[in-house]
């Protein structure tokens, strides 16, 4: 019988905690993320882990969002100069951080972490491709010599494959990371991970930035991929934010009782690439007419719910190298018309097919609009959704039997212009990967080149010359750029300081929120 | 009865049919159109990383021989990378399996015991008002799609009455002041074994949905087989004779009627266990249990193929083993079946 009243007890007290959930939890909220978890390497990494990874791991510098006062906040660096000719960048470090474990930063660890990614070869690793050596000067002080001059900040600052991780780790490996184990000298450090479940991002009690303040201690990552529990769940307050709601729920949530929406930039654009291989689309005049046939606004309205840009060029606005020197393609039906008559289509009368990602909803919703927007040009399209490997691959495979128009979304591994316009557009020869135009210009390629060499030097002259790569790109068409992206965390109205920064995609950085 | 010439027959049975079914899904899922090298760079693959991916993983080789080798370590208990989370197949497989067949049986040993119930006493009462509700309302549970039952449960028991949750196999808040340990896998009873008790009635709490929709198809069809095979059984002409004899009616029903009944029944269940096992598929995405539903579902969805392999191998044994097993147990109520 006592047994029996032990467990009436036990259920009692335990459908009263359920009844009131907030009391102690000013400190912990709950994340609903639909974010997973490829690999928990810090080196390797790249893919939608960094949500946390750039919780747990810190790089030497980090971006700001664009309209900061300073380019860059200081993290591990303190500050650094570059030589006269821009080959040599020397980091000066900060003083009494520790890795998770206990270890103490020094410039050993900052060596040890970017050889093991550059050594690894893996993730984002390339974006190290014209480093040299690093040389430790003294325990607080570091030097970068790289074998071009390209922007090495921005590169240290990279939301990928820039993370420093303790030296003390150095016999694990990548499978030992992916047991749920992590070491870094962030805010919080990885527990109780649980794969495909949930896992805890816990306060670093000697976190170099100190815990004074109102700052969020602890973080359970729920993840949860539907959209539409994300919902459930920010709605019934058992989630504090959330990744992702249904499109039609924004208004609702943006103006509930208890819940808002966060807005802010991203460098996430989309854009449809012509094949230039093949009749028509190899004539420039025909890709024109289909620019200006693309009903910008309907996408952004009807696709998007509003929450997007038109997209100028392939770089993002707010994102260096973007600029309103370059030229855009606006939606203008009687324009598109007579080019097509000039291309010698004065009807149309010709069937194209586009191929978007299925697994994308966004495409899935503006694809038909471009379609019925086509129609009354004349021109009949064909729309495959294909899985994204599926689309993917069958348009490496051979251009002359490829697709005739695909969508993509993209954004920069890290905050500069060349890995973009490099990936995009430049000749790739017969082995096409990103340039699914399959676009060939050597003037082009020379001119981003040089624009990246310079962007740590002459960071004006880098701009000019990214402007006259791109009018050339616009003079000959092979891409329409859709839109660029506006970025949002759905959430609760009593969670604040959460902000957007566009450099590092989808990254909710918790140390700087706090529940009201 | 000897069981040893019986068992070892299963086990050669097995043996073919796993070797046929994983060759069908091998050469299916790589016949879909994909790049997997890629698909196991994830982000923005650059050509070279990809071209290494596909020599370290030996995607460069001739599907056959790629099949071969797979098999070979098959044997020796290895079952690959999943090329969405880079973790050894074997070991996701060891943590999600759990996390389903605590769902899955529950569902099934309540499924049972109800349906022969329900059953036996719509039997009992042949043509009554209770025989009629119980024929239909197993016909409703038969029929109604499991997805459906599920967003209708939620609708019901989280939107309106509030008296279940929505999702999750434990609520969040408990995962900062008593977080589930795991030790077995099956969460139920690893509270139990850590002294979590808190987490225990929250678990049981958050399972009881999931385990209503699961429940529905292996119930009514236990439930309308019992009756139907148990009627049969009692218009028999050895019932005939014992009830002339004047054996108490209670043993006649228990002993000579139930227990001859059971054997087309056992069988069902056998086919239930398997059956359930998929409709774990919708279940777990809509409760949001991170099972082996869902993590066949991801990898479906990305061209896993380590992970097809692997979910599909180990369906099929549970498979056959759920069917054996029921087989064993049928000769038990009933020795003539040799």
């Amino acid at each position: 019988m006592g047994k029996h009243l032990a467990l009436i007890f036990l259920l009692v007290a335990s459908v009263a905690a359920m009844a009131n959930p907030a009391a102690a939890a000013e400190k912990n909220m709950v994340f609903a993320s639909p974010y997973g978890i490829t690999t928990l390497d810090p080196s390797v990494s790249y893919s939608t882990e960094l949500t946390y990874m750039a919780n747990i791991y810190e790089t030497l510098i980090r971006v700001n969002p664009p309209g900061s006062k300073e380019r860059f906040s200081y993290l591990l660096a303190t500050g650094f100069n570059a030589s006269e000719n821009g080959l040599k960048y020397t980091f000066n470090l900060r003083k009494g951080v520790k890795f998770h474990d206990g270890t103490p930063f020094t410039a050993e660890a900052v060596k040890y972490s970017i050889e093991r990614t550059t050594g690894l070869g893996k993730g984002a690793a390339f974006i190290w491709g014209d480093l040299a050596s690093i040389d430790i000067v003294d325990d607080y002080t570091v030097t970068f010599v790289m074998k071009q001059a390209v922007p090495l900040p921005l590169i240290a600052a990279s939301a990928y494959a820039s993370y420093i991780l303790s030296p003390s780790m150095k016999d694990k490996d990548t499978a030992w990371f992916d047991q749920g184990h992590a070491c870094g000298t962030g805010p919080y450090m990885l527990k109780n991970y649980k794969d495909g479940e949930s896992w805890m991002l816990a306060k670093f009690d000697d976190y170099w930035g100190g815990w004074k303040g109102p700052h969020v201690e602890n973080v359970l990552v729920k993840y949860t991929k539907e959209a539409l529990i994300q919902l459930q769940m920010l709605q019934s307050g058992q989630a504090a934010m959330v990744g992702r709601i249904p499109l039609d729920s924004y208004p609702a949530v943006k103006s509930g009782k208890d819940t808002t929406v966060v807005y802010g930039p991203s460098y996430q654009n989309y854009m449809a690439f012509f094949n230039t291989t093949r009749p028509p689309l190899d004539n420039v005049k025909v890709r024109k007419a289909l620019a200006h046939a693309i009903p910008y606004k309907d996408i952004i309205d009807i696709g998007f719910n509003g929450m997007a840009t038109q997209a100028r060029g392939p770089v993002p606005k707010g994102q260096f190298g973007y600029s309103e020197k370059v030229v855009q393609y606006n939606y203008d039906i009687g324009k598109a018309k007579k080019l097509l008559a000039e291309a010698g289509y004065p009807n149309g009368g010709f069937n194209l097919t586009l191929t978007y990602a299925a697994e994308n909803p966004q495409e899935a919703r503006f694809a038909p609009l471009i379609q019925s927007e086509f129609k009354k040009i004349g021109i009949d399209v064909e729309i495959k959704a294909l899985v994204w490997t599926s689309q993917w691959s069958q348009a490496k495979a051979d251009p002359k039997n490829a697709q005739d128009i695909f969508l993509l979304l993209w954004w920069p591994t890290y905050s500069d212009p060349y890995e973009t316009l490099f990936s995009l557009l430049h000749d790739e020869g017969d082995k096409p990967a990103w340039n699914l135009a399959y676009y060939k210009n050597p003037a082009y390629d020379e001119l981003i080149r040089q624009a990246y060499e310079t962007t740590g030097s002459q960071p004006e002259k880098a701009l000019e010359l990214y402007v006259n790569a791109q009018n050339l790109i616009q003079a000959d068409c092979p891409v329409a750029w859709l839109v660029d992206i506006v970025g949002n965390w759905p959430a609760s109205k009593r969670l604040k300081g959460l902000a957007i920064n566009p450099a590092y995609p989808n990254v909710p950085f918790f140390y700087d929120m706090h529940l009201e | 009865m000897s069981l040893v010439p019986f068992l070892s027959r299963r086990l050669i049975g097995l043996a073919v049919m796993l070797v046929a079914l994983s060759a069908l899904v091998f050469f299916f899922s790589r016949s879909i159109p994909g790049d997997v090298a890629a698909m196991y760079i994830g982000g923005m693959a650059k050509p070279e990383q990809i071209e290494r991916a596909r020599q370290e993983l030996g995607l460069d080789q001739p599907l056959t021989l790629q099949y071969v080798k797979y098999m070979k370590k098959l044997l020796s208990g290895d079952l690959g990378i999943s090329l969405r989370t880079h973790r050894p197949v074997f070991q996701d497989l060891l943590e999600k399996i759990p996390m389903s067949m605590e769902v899955v049986l529950w569902a099934i040993a309540l499924a049972m015991v109800l349906g022969i119930g329900f059953g036996g006493l719509a039997a009992l009462r042949q043509g009554t008002w209770i025989d009629e509700g119980i024929k239909w309302l197993s016909s409703a549970a038969v029929s109604i799609p499991i997805f459906f039952l599920a967003l209708l449960l939620q609708l019901i028991f989280f939107n309106l009455l509030g008296w279940f949750p929505l999702q999750g196999r434990i609520d969040t808040f408990l995962e900062f002041s008593n977080p589930l340990e795991l030790v077995t896998g099956f969460s139920l009873i690893d509270s139990l074994l850590t002294g979590n008790h808190a987490a225990f009635f929250n678990v049981a709490w958050h399972m009881v949905l999931p385990v209503l929709s699961l429940i529905a198809y292996p119930l009514g069809l236990i439930t309308r087989l019992t009756r139907s095979s148990l009627l049969e059984v009692m218009s028999q002409d050895y019932i005939l004779a014992a009830r002339a004899s004047g054996i108490r009616e209670s043993v006649l029903f228990f002993r000579y009627g139930l227990r001859n009944a059971l054997s087309p029944v056992l069988t069902v269940v056998g086919l239930s266990v398997a059956l359930t096992l998929l409709a774990t598929f919708y279940v777990e995405i809509i409760f949001n249990w991170p099972g082996i539903g869902y993590y066949a579902l991801t990898a479906i969805l990305s061209l896993d193929y380590p992970v097809l392999m692997g979910v599909t191998l180990m369906i099929g044994t549970v498979y056959v083993v759920a069917n054996t097993s029921m087989d064993i147990l049928r000769r038990i109520v009933d020795p003539r079946i040799k």
